[in-house]
């Protein structure tokens, strides 16, 4: 597979505060990325710094294997980005910022190509309305046309659903969907609803405190095998000493005197629940769960 | 380069606050020509009360020239504020809409982006200079027509014949916008640091405002760092009203001028080089 955006090493610190420390990453043609993390656990800083934005303390970035650094941004021309909200120039038309954007993309793109984006995200008609009159869905959609405007091969879409209805998530990730399937668009798309990068990416990686702690397939993180089992209690104070001995105790995450938490395959569910009953545990409930989500949440969980 | 300063333009010329200027002028040169309509005479007369005791005047003293020379006296100090209002808001505007962020994800440098807004900025200013021409001089000569111009100085006065006068004009005009290149730098580089365009307006406002007074003050502490600041030398296009015109004088306030230019896009363009943006 052809890398299309390979960084490495990189780092920034603002003053005192860390916010990305040597993170390294691939993502290759035909991927869809999924950048997860909490509040403050770097997306944003990275995505700006893969962008040209905010600049690296150290490590590199290469698109297409060129190099991007500041005397050197021509590798965006094949790049296309919503950063966060959808802010344009309110007071013009969105075709008027179509043409915008796509003179600031420095290749001839003529008008017929405006209109085609138009009818991809949805807005034809609206094109001559002024931006100030959309709804927040509507200004996300033409921040997605710019993204789109010089036919880009990489998309970094960071927070693409930000402030949108369901109605608007469901549109914009089966847009998302389509862009990648139809379009062959690759795809780097940071949010923070983790349901909505589960259903739309190929391969994640997830950043906490600035460091990235998981990168991968999704398919392999969400692993059938590794299903997250909370065991809830009545309360069982020795539990802990109680279960050392256990031979699936080297799969509990998280325990505390009312609940226990493992990852296992599900299959274990009903050996560890007769263990617990057999030594005199009272179980109040068993949860299996397995998706992105609980993965996320219990890798990142302090 | 041409097209993507075309798109700045058209940016900024399809904003209501731009015209904001363009009315302002005309305002003021329209109100001044009115007073002059009903007043002038009692006003020149008030003026003139020193020489015209020793000399004779004969024919239109009250006309387009010396009113148009009224009002650039009373407006060319305030331009450089109604010009702060697009440069002060050239970057920090576009940081404050959040479309920055979204320029920069474009495949231009930062330097080709501060020289565009610089671009941008001196058309904006030559075209307020071009309507200040056409409100305060060609519709002076339309209301008062034309005549022998007295420019009244302190001490002195020289007296400049209708046929002598145009040329001027129009080297004052382009003195006046060399001057104003200066302001549109100085608030585009405030506007660098800047996070909303309010700061960096009212900032080159106060500059101006503070070291025109310095420029004009007759203290010997002054004096001395009067030949330095830019203000002292925006005046310059007064020059092209003398006789003899002080060429050397006039050149010498250009290249200051430009200097603080040069300087100011200078710093603007090193500092944005390195600036995270974060908004």
């Amino acid at each position: 597979m052809e890398p299309i955006l390979q960084a490495s090493g990189l780092s920034k610190t603002f003053k005192t505060h860390k916010a990305v420390q040597d993170i390294d990453f691939t993502i290759e043609r035909g991927q869809v990325y999924g950048l997860l993390g909490q509040n403050g656990a770097g997306k944003s800083t990275l995505i700006r710094m893969l962008l040209g934005l905010i600049f690296p303390d150290c490590g590199t970035i290469r698109y297409f294997g060129e190099e991007f650094h500041t005397r050197n941004r021509q590798p965006l021309r094949h790049v296309g980005a919503i950063i966060e909200r959808p802010d344009m120039y309110n007071y013009l038309s969105g075709l008027d910022n179509l043409k915008i954007f796509a003179a600031l993309s420095r290749q001839a793109i003529p008008i017929k190509r405006m209109y085609e984006v138009l009818e991809i995200v949805g807005l034809s008609g609206r094109e001559k309305d002024k931006v100030k009159a959309y709804s927040l869905g509507m200004k996300q959609r033409l921040g997605l046309a710019i993204a789109l405007i010089h036919n880009p091969e990489l998309l970094i879409l960071d927070e693409p659903t930000n402030g949108m209805d369901p109605q608007g998530i469901s549109d914009m990730r089966e847009l998302i969907l389509r862009l990648s399937r139809e379009e062959k668009k690759t795809i780097l798309l940071s949010s923070h609803l983790l349901h909505e990068v589960e259903q739309i990416a190929t391969h994640t990686l997830i950043l906490h405190k600035g460091r990235k702690i998981k990168e991968g397939c999704v398919k392999d993180i969400i692993n059938p095998d590794e299903n997250i089992v909370e065991i809830d209690l009545l309360p069982y104070p020795a539990l802990v000493d109680d279960i050392r001995q256990a031979p699936w105790f080297g799969h509990v995450t998280h325990c505390t005197p009312t609940k226990i938490t493992l990852t296992i395959h599900k299959d274990h569910i009903p050996d560890i629940n007769n263990h617990l009953v057999a030594m005199g545990v009272r179980v109040t409930g068993i949860n299996a769960k397995n998706s992105l989500e609980h993965y996320f949440l219990n890798l990142t969980n302090d | 380069m041409i097209k993507l300063l075309y798109i700045e333009l058209y940016k900024i010329f399809r904003r209501p606050r731009t015209y904001i200027s363009f009315g302002m002028v005309a305002a003021i040169a329209l109100l001044i020509q009115f007073a002059m309509t009903s007043g002038g005479k009692d006003f020149l007369a008030f003026g003139m009360q020193g020489i015209s005791e020793q000399f004779t005047f004969e024919g239109k003293i009250l006309n387009g020239y010396l009113v148009a020379y009224i009002i650039l006296q009373s407006l060319l100090i305030h331009i450089p504020l109604l010009i702060a209002l697009v440069g002060g808001d050239a970057l920090a505007g576009e940081a404050n809409m959040g479309t920055l962020r979204l320029v920069l994800t474009r495949p231009i440098s930062r330097a080709q982006l501060v020289l565009i807004k610089f671009c941008a900025g001196i058309i904006y200013a030559l075209a307020l200079i071009i309507w200040l021409a056409v409100v305060a001089l060609f519709m002076s000569l339309l209301f008062f027509g034309a005549g022998d111009m007295i420019n009244m100085k302190s001490d002195t006065f020289i007296l400049l014949l209708k046929d002598d006068i145009m040329w001027r004009y129009f080297l004052a005009f382009g003195f006046a916008a060399v001057a104003m290149t200066t302001i549109v730098s100085l608030s585009i580089f405030l506007s660098a640091f800047a996070e909303n365009a309010i700061g960096p307006i009212m900032t080159t406002m106060a500059i101006v405002v503070v070291l025109t007074i310095l420029s004009n003050l007759e203290l010997p502490l002054f004096n001395l760092v009067k030949p330095y600041l830019f203000t002292t030398h925006m005046i310059g296009w007064k020059g092209f009203f003398d006789d003899p015109v002080p060429y050397k004088a006039i050149g010498r306030s250009a290249l200051v001028l430009f200097s603080y230019t040069v300087g100011f896009l200078v710093l603007t363009i090193t500092y944005f080089n390195k600036k995270d943006i974060k908004s």
